[in-house]
């Protein structure tokens, strides 16, 4: 690589590339992958004024090193992980300064899953079906193209910024964008909702669910007191979203996140709003959460507000 | 035909037809599927057995418009005959080595449905397959219809690595495993080459020997050899 900006000194339990996601390709079976916290991610490539789709790294759970090979402005988003440049603290969700040969170390933090590391521009990698989001089961995506996730010693270049940003620059401290004592995450009816037993629909919003260990980019196994009771059957497999809640015979609803399989047979009961798959996307097991109902009207309003702000084009 | 429209994502909607695994229902979607796929308001289209997933611009659209456009499109299109007989797609032959040796289950898969392992073999590679939907994992294609004597269940606990070309079946589906990954069907054969596949093509799997197989393998792996020294030369 001609003039690489970063160098990874310790990529942690799993860090990898990732931009929107790709897409156009779920009939041939290839899944989406993309930030499991898209609206941390977002907001990093939108302070930087990048493109929505431009590359970044996802650290999950910390202990990160990386040497920066050049000065460029960067930011990390996400879970508000302790940072360290060069041993002198600074923080997330900012636009920050890094001069050549500075070392960034992201430490510990037991509140949320999930960072992203951003640069000016965008991180720069071939892509595969038009993306370079990496996907490991799909064996596709990364730096490799091969689905294999960042490894000590990587070198990554950066795209020229297209954009102007300044350093210091930071999200409206209006917007609520920590993570919420006891997140409430909002679900639409879809899919086979009305094959639920009434029971079944008011027993998802009245009890807690825990977040278990049973976790992934894949998706996210979730547990209630009670299973819910009169599940429908499993069916013909059919396509399967991104954020659906699946429920099989033991009543326990898996939320389907990135690297989801493209078609599933277990009934659905909802679909996560977009923040809930973003918050959902942070939290650690053992963490408790609340469903509540929200009309698709909503959630579209929603989506459409964050496809205007972030300049998302599909 | 009865079909409906149902919700399924902020930004999707789900057409399901039917509810069952069939020839004629399946050609419905695929045919829905190519024509949804070029409309302005669609984003992208995935088809299953039954039902397409319509993905679309909700900048543009809200889920009722677009149920108002989609509505005639679909109703047009499955009021049309049934052309049977039309076939779309491309025909795929290929190569299976049905033996112990490089399938697990085939043993087991014999003895249960009271077959040799030659029969199991000649049942399975002795009819056409149509390619009803892709899924799963990349380029997992779900083939039909099994005969009815090979019809079995998934095991109930999935084995963690299936290897990669494996031949497998599962009730009245067959598929081979791409690349290897965790699998839940019964592995009866092994393939050494297969061609990309799209929902709608047609296979015939075509009954080799094990010394056929190893001797390709081997020629594989040779030309592989061959191809890895030239990229480091190259």
């Amino acid at each position: 690589m001609a003039d690489p900006v970063l160098r990874i000194q310790q990529p942690g339990l799993l860090a990898t590339l990732q931009d929107y996601g790709r897409f156009g390709q779920m009939a041939q079976g290839i899944t989406q992958g993309g930030p499991m916290d898209e609206r941390a991610f977002l907001w990093a490539n939108r302070l930087l004024g990048n493109s929505f789709n431009a590359a970044q790294i996802e650290v999950t759970l910390g202990q990160f090193k990386a040497q920066f090979c050049r000065d460029c402005l960067f930011a990390v988003t996400g879970a508000e992980f302790p940072l360290q440049l060069n041993g002198r603290p600074v923080k997330t969700w900012r636009v920050l300064q890094a001069r050549a040969g500075e070392t960034l170390t992201i430490g510990v933090n037991e509140r949320g899953l999930r960072c992203y590391l951003a640069v000016a521009g965008g991180f720069a990698a071939k892509t595969v079906y038009g993306s370079v989001a990496t996907v490991t089961r799909d064996g596709l995506g990364g730096l490799r193209q091969d689905g294999t996730p960042l490894l000590q010693g990587d070198e990554l270049g950066a795209r020229t910024p297209q954009q102007k940003t300044l350093e210091s620059r930071r999200p409206s401290s209006k917007l609520n964008l920590t993570l919420p004592q006891q997140p409430l995450l909002s679900v639409v009816p879809t899919a086979q909702w009305q094959k639920f037993s009434r029971d079944a629909r008011e027993q998802l919003v009245q009890q807690r669910y825990e977040v278990t260990p049973q976790q992934d980019r894949m998706g996210v196994r979730l547990k209630g007191e009670q299973g819910l009771s009169d599940i429908p059957q499993s069916m013909i497999s059919e396509p399967l979203p991104l954020g659906s809640i699946q429920v099989p015979a033991d009543g326990q609803p898996i939320v389907m996140m990135n690297d989801h399989q493209t078609l599933g047979g277990y009934p659905k009961i909802g679909v996560l709003t977009w923040t809930a798959r973003s918050v959902l996307a942070q939290l650690p097991a053992g963490r408790k959460v609340q469903f509540r109902w929200l009309e698709l009207d909503e959630a579209q309003r929603e989506l459409r507000q964050v496809y205007r702000v972030f300049n998302i084009r599909r | 035909m009865k079909w409906q429209f149902q919700t399924a994502a902020p930004d999707a909607l789900m057409i399901a037809l039917e509810e069952r695994i069939d020839l004629s229902v399946n050609r419905k979607v695929q045919r829905l599927t190519h024509e949804l796929a070029s409309h302005d308001a669609v984003l992208e289209v995935v088809p299953s057995y039954h039902t397409l997933l319509v993905y679309y611009d909700v900048l543009e659209y809200n889920e009722k418009q677009l149920r108002h456009l989609l509505e005639p499109i679909i109703k047009s299109l499955l009021d049309e005959p049934d052309e049977a007989e039309t076939f779309a797609g491309q025909h795929h032959t290929i190569e299976v080595c049905y033996h112990s040796e490089l399938a697990a289950d085939l043993a087991a898969v014999a003895k249960q449905t009271q077959l040799s392992e030659q029969e199991v073999a000649q049942l399975h590679s002795g009819v056409t397959y149509h390619v009803y939907a892709l899924g799963f994992a990349p380029g997992f294609a779900y083939l039909g219809d099994v005969l009815e004597p090979l019809r079995l269940p998934r095991h109930d606990t999935p084995r963690q690595k299936v290897p990669k070309g494996s031949v497998a079946i599962a009730e009245q589906q067959t598929a081979i495993y791409p690349r290897t990954s965790p699998g839940g069907w019964q592995l009866i054969g092994r393939a050494l080459h297969w061609p990309e596949l799209q929902a709608g093509d047609q296979v015939t799997f075509k009954p080799i020997s094990l010394a056929d197989f190893l001797a390709h393998e081997q020629l594989a792996q040779e030309q592989g050899q061959e191809r890895s020294e030239d990229d480091a030369h190259g």
